[in-house]
């Protein structure tokens, strides 16, 4: 009978050290993140992550990479099978989808435990709005970034063209004018490399000719389009005449989406493209020598003041989450302005935080001036859940000018007329 | 001795596999696709059912029609330029040729690489401005600046030209195999009574061949139809929707508008189009 005593004993420690064991086990949570596929933003997470697993040594990132066209499918097809990932990085434009979705933890009482609202202030307002859905809080922004006009000062200066100054925006005259002067199509150069794709990023970026001229996509209560208005026509003829009347903008321009305007640049192609700051980066991937002819500029304006579109990402928690406390902390570390500051330094994305932003080691890159002089100056997306599909709209109906389709009257009336359609479905 | 019109048991045994399979991967999504057709999602993710009015939208819905329309024209396109080059190749490589299994070997790599690999490269291929094909013109002194991909009239004609590439051995082995399977005395017997090339091909290959040629086009307008990742690579459905086909419309639907029930009864349409094609094919099978 000793014998079976004995393996009572053991059993009896083995069962009650097993909470002990399971408690020195660390967490671990599931982060899906494009910004893990490519360089620099992969080193930059893997110094933040590690940086975070040091900090908290019972939490471990489990990081699964995906590529940004494939993370919103994936998302969506892992948290309708009930299995997503507990933390993931979203462009601020799906937010609305997911929150409507119901994929998404509301992060109220852990913003509250953070500061409340002393904690949200720390962040510029556009991001903070799309992370912002029936008053409460269901993303956290990463970085907030601005776009600009990135041109290439050899050319200009072989074109007898002043260089641009870094906060003071030129009018669109003035930049037709410069475009005309420095396009050469006997040396293959032109001035403009205009992103005429109709994917979701050139869509973006024709909005910054919409808001430099005084108008948007929606009313401001979102009710109702005001595309069939003059001002929104005037900001599309003018740009697709760049294209068709002026000439000043390559061939192929309904094929140039985002990363064939950085190629075009870096292949000194065209003299200025219009790009999120941090681009700069991949211009420079591409050609190392352009480099030091690169500079940075407001966007063109009607305005005096130059306004941007929002380009952010946030940081957002699945609803699903079995460890949403050790996922808030990860947001939590990404999220704080040492955090923010170090990924800059790394990869040249913009903090969404004003304090990361102004901080001295941020403002002395050529990227955190002109993203200072903007960062006030960007324009939210409509936090509605039809905004996706309004995306499509113009990007097919920007496109028809361009391809000789229709007029940009005929182009943007039609446009008006199916966003109203949608907004009233 | 099992009595007449009942299965042994064992049979039933030796299907049930099977059929587990079928049920589990075909018949538990389908009823579920058709299940989401009739509802719609509310705000925060609950599901209201809304009966056919999915499908009422549709007829409605110009884009869905352009897209109908665009995939017709792109399965069309497709099938008739498959049929053509693969029985052009099959009767070539059908030759007492030197090297003609290399030639088979090399004419079935298109059929190798993925849709993926292949959207890709051509899309790189017709790039306007640092495409291979424009450069080439260029070289030769022709009209260079030809926007294979982004004007809309040339689009939808670059995708099929790209699709009927990667297409075409597929009807080029059936038409292979078919074509060794034609008598040789039936050619004898035609070069006896003094019939030309094209008396022979005329009256005796193709209608040797009508039956494979048939099966062969059924097949590839089923795959055609909803064939996705070409034109989401190659056009992304632009430029101005002039390549949107259905399935990609149903892919925007579901996973960028969030509308899956709307999306759900574009994917039904689709199927019961596809169903008379298989329907077809089963009833051609069977003769």
């Amino acid at each position: 009978m000793r014998w079976a005593r004995g393996i009572a004993a053991i059993i009896f420690l083995v069962v009650l050290a097993a909470p002990v064991a399971r408690a020195a086990e660390p967490v671990h949570i599931r982060l899906m993140d494009f910004q893990l596929t490519v360089e620099p933003t992969l080193g930059g997470m893997k110094a933040l992550i590690a940086e975070f697993e040091k900090e908290f040594p019972n939490i471990k990132v489990d990081q699964e990479p995906t590529s940004l066209g494939q993370v919103s499918v994936r998302y969506v097809t892992q948290a309708r099978a009930g299995q997503p990932p507990d933390v993931v990085r979203a462009q601020d434009y799906w937010v609305g989808g997911w929150y409507q979705q119901g994929f998404l933890l509301n992060l109220d009482k852990y913003v509250k435990e953070a500061g409340g609202q002393k904690y949200l202030d720390n962040f510029y307002k556009a991001p903070m709005a799309t992370g912002t859905y029936s008053g409460g809080v269901y993303g956290i922004p990463a970085w907030s970034t601005v776009t600009v006009l990135v041109y290439n000062k050899e050319i200009f200066k072989d074109a007898g063209v002043p260089m641009l100054d870094p906060v003071k925006p030129i009018t669109w005259p003035q930049f037709l004018d410069i475009a005309k002067k420095v396009t050469d199509p006997a040396k293959g150069r032109w001035g403009y490399g205009l992103t005429g794709s109709s994917q979701a990023s050139a869509v973006v970026r024709f909005l910054t000719w919409l808001f430099n001229n005084g108008t948007n996509v929606l009313t401001a209560d979102y009710t109702k389009s005001v595309l069939d208005e003059p001002k929104a026509i005037e900001s599309l003829t003018y740009w697709s005449e760049l294209y068709t009347k002026y000439k000043v903008v390559p061939g192929g321009v309904t094929e140039v989406e985002a990363d064939a305007a950085r190629t075009l640049i870096a292949q000194e192609r065209v003299a200025m493209i219009q790009s999120p700051v941090q681009a700069l980066n991949e211009i420079i991937v591409k050609n190392p020598k352009v480099e030091p002819k690169l500079a940075l500029a407001p966007m063109p304006t009607q305005l005096g003041k130059s306004y941007t579109p929002q380009f952010s990402t946030l940081w957002t928690i699945s609803k699903a989450s079995k460890q949403p406390d050790a996922a808030w902390k990860f947001v939590e570390f990404m999220s704080r302005k040492e955090s923010q500051v170090n990924y800059q330094n790394i990869t040249r994305m913009t903090p969404a935080r004003r304090d990361a932003l102004l901080s001295p080691e941020v403002q002395a890159d050529i990227t955190g001036k002109v993203a200072a002089g903007l960062a006030d100056n960007i324009i939210p997306f409509p936090p509605i859940p039809q905004w996706s599909e309004i995306t499509q709209i113009v990007g097919e109906q920007m496109q028809k000018p361009l391809v000789g389709a229709a007029s940009p009257v005929d182009s943007f009336k039609e446009a008006a007329r199916r966003v109203n359609a949608l907004l009233k479905r | 001795m099992p009595k007449r019109g009942h299965a042994p048991a064992a049979v039933v045994w030796y299907f049930l596999p099977a059929a587990l399979v079928s049920f589990v991967v075909f018949l538990i999504p389908l009823v579920s696709v058709l299940w989401t057709s009739l509802e719609r999602q509310t705000p925060g993710g609950g599901w209201e059912f809304v009966g056919l009015r999915n499908f009422l939208e549709l007829p409605s819905d110009p884009l869905f029609l352009k897209a109908l329309g665009n995939t017709t024209v792109f399965t069309l396109g497709s099938v008739v330029l498959h049929l053509l080059l693969g029985l052009v190749a099959a009767l070539l490589l059908n030759e007492q040729i030197y090297g003609r299994r290399m030639f088979r070997v090399i004419a079935l790599i298109p059929w190798m690489f993925s849709s993926v690999v292949v959207a890709g490269t051509w899309r790189w291929l017709l790039n306007s401005q640092f495409g291979p094909v424009n450069d080439t013109l260029r070289r030769l002194g022709l009209p260079s600046s030809i926007e294979w991909l982004g004007n809309v009239s040339l689009a939808m004609l670059s995708v099929i030209v790209a699709n009927a590439w990667r297409g075409f051995p597929f009807v080029m082995v059936m038409c292979l195999a078919g074509l060794q399977a034609i008598p040789r005395v039936q050619y004898e017997a035609a070069a006896v009574d003094g019939a030309g090339a094209w008396h022979r091909f005329w009256f005796i290959t193709l209608p040797n061949l009508r039956f494979v040629l048939t099966i062969a086009a059924i097949l590839d307008v089923i795959w055609n139809f909803k064939y996705f990742d070409l034109v989401m690579i190659m056009t992304n459905g632009g430029p101005a929707s002039s390549t949107e086909v259905v399935v990609t419309l149903v892919f925007r639907n579901a996973f960028e508008f969030f509308r899956v029930g709307y999306a759900a009864a574009q994917a039904v349409i689709v199927f019961l189009i596809l169903a008379v094609f298989s329907g077809i094919y089963v009833r051609l099978l069977r003769v």
